[in-house]
This record gives C-alpha cells, sequence and structure tokens, in this order.
C-alpha cells in the first residue's frame, strides 16, 4: 500500500500535523463508460457504526444482567409471598379446624338441651293432665258429697216427720192442727220414698 | 438494528413495570376473633310455668247448690275478687263455689245477675292473683276463637269455635243481639270465657245446640253493667 493507493484510507501524520486534504481517487473506469468527473460515488464510513455496536452490547449486557437480578429478586419476592400465604392458609385452616369442633360442640350440646326440653315438656303435660285430673275428681267428690249432705239432711227429715207421727199415734194429747195422722203418713211416705229412690239412683249413678 | 433493540429494551422495561403492578401482596394480618358476637335468644315459652296457658288459669268451675240438688257451669276471673257467669247458672242457688284449673275451692260471698243478658257476677274473697283481660268487641267473621271451661262438670277443657256473626237471642227469649258461634257448646260449658287469639275474652258462652252450634254474649253488655249504665240485681235463693 502507496499514498497513492491506500485503499480509501488516509496515512496518519505526525503528531501536531493535520491531516492533509487528500485528492479524490477514483476507480478506473470500465471501457464503454463515461466518465463523470462532478459526481463522485461516496464511500461508506464504517468507523462510527463500530463505535455504536459497542456501546449498543454494553448497554444490552447491562440491561440482561438488570432484567436477571430483577428476576432473581421478583423471584424472591414471590417466594415469601407464597410462603406468608402458605402460613396463613395453614393459620386459617387450624382455626376452622377449631370452629368446626367448637360448632360440634355446640350442635350436641343444643341437641341434648332440646332433648331435655322435650322431656321435661312431656312430663309438664302429664303432670297438667294429672292435675287436671284431680282437680276433678276433687270437684266430683265434692259434688256427690254436697248431694249426699242433702240426702242426708232429707232423710234425717223423714226420719223426725217419722218420730214426730210416733210420739201423735202413740200421745193423745198430741195432734197435727192442719191436717189429720193420716194425711201426714201418706205424704212422709211418699216423701221417704222418693229420698230413696233418688238415693239408690245417684248410687247407680256412682257405680256402687 | 438500533431501533428493534431500543424498541425491545423499552418493551422489557414497559413489562416489567406494569407486572409490578399486578405483584401479589402478602396476606393481611389475620383478625384475632372470627365469632361474631351473638346475643342470646329469648326464651319463648308458650303458656305459663306451670304447663296450663293463662286462659286455663282464669277459667274456673261453678258448683251451686240449689234446694232439689246441685248444678255445674264454668266462668272466668274478672278480678281479684270477682268472676263472671251465667245467671241460669247460679239461680235459685243456695251456695255458690268456684274451682281453678289446679282444684282450689273459693265460697262466693255474694252473687248478682243480670236483668236482661244472661249474666252473673260472683263476689268472694280477693283469692285470685291472675284475671282475664277482656274487650268490648264484635270478633270478626270467622276469627277463630276458643272457649275454655268444664263440659259436663268434668275436666278443664279448651274447645275451638268460629265466629259466625251476630244472632237474635232465642233462648232467653229476649231478642237482644248474641254472638254466633261454631262450636261443640255442653253442658257444664255455660258460663266459659269465649278468647280471641290473644288471649282476650271477648264474650261469655250461656247456649249451645246439637249440631254444633254456641251462642255467647258479648262484652258489651257487661261493659254496660261494670260501667252503671245497666244495674246488676241481687241473686234471690229459690228456697
Amino acid at each position: 500500500m502507496t499514498d497513492q493507493d491506500h485503499g480509501g484510507f488516509m496515512p496518519v501524520p505526525p503528531r501536531g500535523e493535520p491531516y492533509a486534504n487528500p485528492a479524490p481517487v477514483h476507480p478506473p473506469l470500465a471501457a464503454g463508460f463515461p466518465a463523470i468527473a462532478s459526481a463522485p460515488a461516496p464511500l461508506p464510513s464504517p468507523a462510527p457504526a463500530r463505535k455504536r455496536t459497542g456501546a449498543g452490547a454494553w448497554a444490552l449486557r447491562i440491561v440482561v444482567a438488570l432484567a436477571v437480578v430483577g428476576m432473581v429478586g421478583l423471584s424472591g419476592y414471590l417466594i415469601w409471598v407464597s410462603t406468608q400465604w402458605q402460613q396463613q392458609v395453614d393459620q386459617l385452616t387450624d382455626i376452622n379446624t377449631e370452629l368446626g369442633q367448637r360448632v360440634a360442640d355446640e350442635q350436641a350440646a343444643a341437641l341434648a338441651a332440646r332433648t331435655q326440653a322435650d322431656e321435661a315438656t312431656a312430663q309438664l303435660d302429664e303432670l297438667k293432665t294429672r292435675v287436671t285430673d284431680l282437680a276433678n275428681e276433687e270437684a266430683n267428690a265434692t259434688d256427690n258429697q254436697s248431694v249426699l249432705i242433702n240426702y242426708l239432711d232429707a232423710m234425717v227429715e223423714c226420719a223426725s216427720g217419722r218420730q214426730e207421727l210416733i210420739n201423735v199415734l202413740t200421745d193423745s194429747r198430741l195432734y197435727y192442727p192442719d191436717s189429720s195422722p193420716a194425711q201426714v203418713e201418706r205424704e212422709l211416705v211418699t216423701y221417704c220414698d222418693g229420698i230413696v229412690g233418688q238415693y239408690n239412683d245417684l248410687k247407680q249413678e256412682l257405680g256402687q | 438494528m438500533n431501533g428493534p433493540r431500543a424498541a425491545l429494551v423499552g418493551a422489557a422495561v414497559t413489562l416489567t413495570a406494569a407486572a409490578c403492578g399486578v405483584l401479589p401482596s402478602p396476606p393481611p394480618p389475620l383478625q384475632t376473633d372470627f365469632v361474631p358476637q351473638a346475643s342470646a335468644p329469648s326464651a319463648t315459652v308458650s303458656g305459663t310455668a306451670d304447663g296450663f296457658s293463662a286462659e286455663e288459669h282464669v277459667s274456673v268451675r261453678v258448683r251451686v247448690t240449689k234446694c232439689d240438688g246441685w248444678a255445674t257451669g264454668s266462668g272466668w276471673v274478672l278480678s281479684e275478687n270477682q268472676v263472671i257467669t251465667n245467671r241460669h247458672v247460679v239461680a235459685d242457688g243456695t251456695e255458690i263455689e268456684v274451682t281453678t284449673y289446679d282444684g282450689r275451692d273459693y265460697v262466693v260471698a255474694t252473687a248478682q245477675i243480670a236483668p236482661v243478658a244472661d249474666l252473673a257476677l260472683l263476689t268472694l274473697d280477693p283469692v285470685f292473683t291472675e284475671w282475664a283481660p277482656w274487650e268490648s268487641r264484635e270478633p270478626g267473621m270467622q276469627e277463630q276463637l276458643s272457649i275454655v271451661g268444664y263440659p259436663e262438670g268434668q275436666q278443664l277443657t279448651t274447645t275451638p269455635a268460629v265466629y259466625v256473626g251476630d244472632t237474635a237471642d232465642t233462648v232467653e227469649s229476649t231478642g237482644e243481639a248474641v254472638q254466633g258461634l261454631r262450636a261443640v257448646v255442653k253442658h257444664g260449658n255455660s258460663g266459659s270465657p269465649l278468647f280471641d287469639a290473644s288471649g282476650t275474652v271477648v264474650g261469655t258462652v250461656y247456649a249451645g245446640d246439637e249440631v254444633g252450634g254456641g251462642l255467647a254474649w258479648s262484652n258489651t253488655y257487661l261493659d254496660d253493667l261494670l260501667t252503671g249504665a245497666t244495674q246488676w240485681q241481687p241473686l234471690t235463693p229459690g228456697c
């Protein structure tokens, strides 16, 4: 490579000297082509492209490294969050189990209480029926007692009337001012027979 | 090459930033108590503590000793010393007693009867601790009622009744308007209180027939008697 043929590169001048403005170099024209002196074809300049490629690679490396670090951090965070949730799930499961046990205990207690209440209600109904029956028996007994006292009073009256009749018949000084002994006797028989009849009816009614 | 890389990096950054917004957060701290506060349900006991209803507590059996025997009827406690029953139950009575649902007997001191309605007011010592609420109102048509009394002088019995409208009194031949019932009313039910669903007395039963009909005096008559609009009359024994 000479100074005239340096492939497009400029020779590096000594330190402190500026680059010379090189004369344009053209490749030889092919035969048959007209020369175009005023419009030479521009050459590509690769030097700036090489500089950008290197920076981009570093940037990419940095981005990838940051992404890796971010992914590692994110993974760690997600693992921590997952662990927290898992722990809370375990706690809730324990609480749920405890509450379920409490519910079961309460249901068993409620069932037992309901059973006891049913038994108490049945006993109360039985006692109520018993009280009602006893009150009724007592009332009927009192009714019968009242009736028996009435019959007893009537029979005492009957006996007194007969005793009075006997006295009249046996003592000539005694007499009935408004009636005769025969009339009184007929009335007494009717009265006393009626009392006895009613008394027998009552006994039959009472099953005695 | 530069454009696609920048777009790729931009997209990655954007996605990362967006992903931060949807990252799951850790669970909040658990609450300390999962059992809510609940008030204990009130114990609703139907009836009373002894198993008898309030209506049964204030319904009494009336025993009347007469010259030629005795009779039984029913009644209801108006106050601590007063009982309402029918006039025909106590008619010709020489001695009157009332018996409560639990068998306690009390002797009636005085008896008064109404001049028109078949009602009687019995007065005795203040022995009752419960008495019946009552109202002067006509029941609604087909209203469900109940009669609590001692049919045929036997056990205390609650009988369902349905109000079927007012009708003229033909039993006592007064022509007064009385309450018509569809109910089985037997001897001994005379004087029974007629309760509505709330346990309030709305009438006093005094008659029944063989085909499931019953009659009761409205409390309007009782109201007139108690307020003095109509005067009670003393009961005179027949012998």
